[in-house]
């Protein structure tokens, strides 16, 4: 009886464990070719798009003018969540639930833009490895506007 | 039990485990400085439309124009006699509608449809005896298009926008289908610079009715936002200019101007009116718009414009045919007419685009 309750235990534990497993590798070896740092059209910020689950998203991890001019680092000040206008913009998460559709498409994510504190549902495509096409629209894709991100790499 | 709870605890732990990686995003502290010195992947760039901090663009917009009364003067024409009157308002709805159909590093093609009218109500309308006025009381003046606009970039700075429009201009009623031979065609094309994502400069040349009758203007397009982004000029001259102060990203002022006009071709007016000669009249509709825009997000993508200022006739001439007129022309208009100016106001609420 003591031997078949251990037996009973040591599989539950092992099915257990590798269903954490599973997820637990999607987040460790996730790999995909939109997983880098990009740099926005305009020029004056880069992403870092990471990997969470089987998610993709990104945050802000430079900035071309990162304080004002009268002084202090970039904040959160268009958001339209009060509690958040101190937030800063360096290590912003602005892409958030991105999905991977295959031929270089991401869908069902959204993109937050701080210049105007409004957040947009958002799909990427990459037409080649080194070029994302990121398009914000509201509500169908058909309302929207496309910025092309391009990849940078870091100098070691 | 015990071996319950553990076996309990085990699923939960797992599924904690699974839930936490899956479901939330990361915090993670990192050193944000390695981020400035980086190496650009070897792939060839293009400038955007868009310049930073210009006021949003429309994707669907239903607005009201009002012009206050004012007095006019039909000419004489055919043996009609000269008629004064006032027009009491000089009122519709303009509503259009932006549809980026292709959208991608190369290309930017808009669609565009359109909807104006303007009702006009006259004092004394029954007194009315100058077929013009009968005709602009009776069925007013409508507009109804497509446009298409064609953003092409040929690298990082240089650009080239075309603007093609189709509409039908008349004096046809809201419950009225337009003529073929209402059709007025405008094209705009322009070569410019994107020197960087808070100016645009560019260079080209229009066919339009602005001015009322046919004409070509060379034209010159200016987007300007300056380094703190408070104030910037939005310009396509002759067309109209703005100068824009930025509240806050939600909320804008603009001062400036807007040249408005078309052809209407009377249709409605020469099929009313026995004993007119002419086959083929047409209104040339000219005013300048000296104004105020106040711009501001009303909820989400919902933003509300309210402009007032004063419109200044330009042309309300009618002539027979759609010819180019050029400028400083001696030939003389089927009949002339005066439009007294007034002040006008315009609320429109508008889905903008991201």
């Amino acid at each position: 009886m003591k031997h078949r309750n251990l037996l009973t235990l040591s599989v539950v534990l092992l099915v257990s464990l590798f269903i954490g497993s599973l997820f637990a590798r999607q987040d460790g070896k996730v790999q995909d070719k939109i997983l880098g740092v990009w740099e926005v059209g305009s020029g004056k910020a880069r992403v870092k798009v990471f990997a969470y689950g089987n998610k993709f998203g990104g945050k802000i991890v430079w900035l071309k003018e990162p304080n004002y001019p009268e002084g202090g680092v970039k904040v959160d000040r268009n958001n339209p969540d009060e509690s958040l206008r101190t937030k800063p913009l360096l290590g912003y998460t602005n892409l958030t639930g991105f999905e991977a559709k295959g031929d270089g498409k991401y869908e069902n994510g959204t993109i937050y833009d701080p210049e105007n504190g409004s957040t947009y549902n958002c799909v990427i495509t990459m037409p080649d490895d080194n070029t994302l096409e990121v398009r914000g629209y509201i509500g169908v894709s058909l309302f929207g506007r496309t910025d092309v991100w391009k990849r940078v790499t870091v100098k070691k | 039990m015990k071996q319950r709870f553990l076996l309990l605890f085990t699923c939960l732990s797992s599924l904690c485990f699974a839930q936490k990686d899956t479901l939330l995003i990361p915090e993670e502290e990192e050193d944000y400085s390695q981020y400035n010195n980086v190496v650009e992947a070897p792939t060839k760039r293009y400038c955007s439309s868009k310049v930073l901090g210009i006021s949003p663009s429309k994707l669907i917009s239903f607005g009201y124009d009002y012009v206050a009364p004012h007095n006019i003067t039909a000419g004489t024409f055919s043996g009609f006699l000269d008629n004064n009157s006032t027009i009491n308002s000089a009122a519709g709805m303009r509503i259009a509608a932006n549809f980026p159909v292709i959208s991608n590093t190369k290309w930017l093609v808009n669609l565009g449809v359109n909807w104006w009218e303007t009702n006009y109500s006259f004092k004394e309308a029954d007194k009315l005896t100058n077929p013009l006025l009968k005709s602009l009381n009776d069925n007013g003046l409508r507009t109804s298009g497509i446009n298409a606009t064609v953003f092409k970039p040929f690298n990082e700075f240089w650009f080239s926008v075309v603007q093609i429009s189709g509409d039908f201009n008349g004096d046809y009623k809201a419950n009225q289908f337009p003529d073929g031979n209402q059709v007025k065609y405008s094209v705009s094309a322009l070569y410019g610079k994107k020197k960087h994502d808070r100016v645009q400069l560019a260079f080209g040349i229009s066919r339009t009715y602005r001015a009322g009758g046919q004409a070509y203007f060379p034209i010159m397009m200016y987007n300007y936002t300056s380094p703190n982004k408070k104030w910037g000029i939005e310009a396509l001259l002759p067309a109209r200019a703005n100068f824009r102060y930025t509240i806050n990203a939600r909320n804008l002022l603009l001062a400036g101007f807007e040249l408005e006009g078309n052809a209407y071709r009377l249709n409605n007016m020469m099929e009313s009116t026995p004993g007119i000669n002419f086959g083929s009249l047409e209104l040339k509709r000219s005013e300048l718009r000296p104004r105020i825009t106040y711009e501001f997000g009303l909820y989400n993508f919902i933003w509300l414009s309210i402009q007032a200022g004063y419109r200044i006739n330009y042309n309300f001439m009618v002539d027979d045919g759609d010819f180019y007129r050029s400028t400083g022309s001696d030939k003389p208009y089927t009949f002339e007419n005066t439009l007294g100016n007034a002040f006008y106001t315009n609320i429109s609420i508008n889905l903008v685009s991201p």
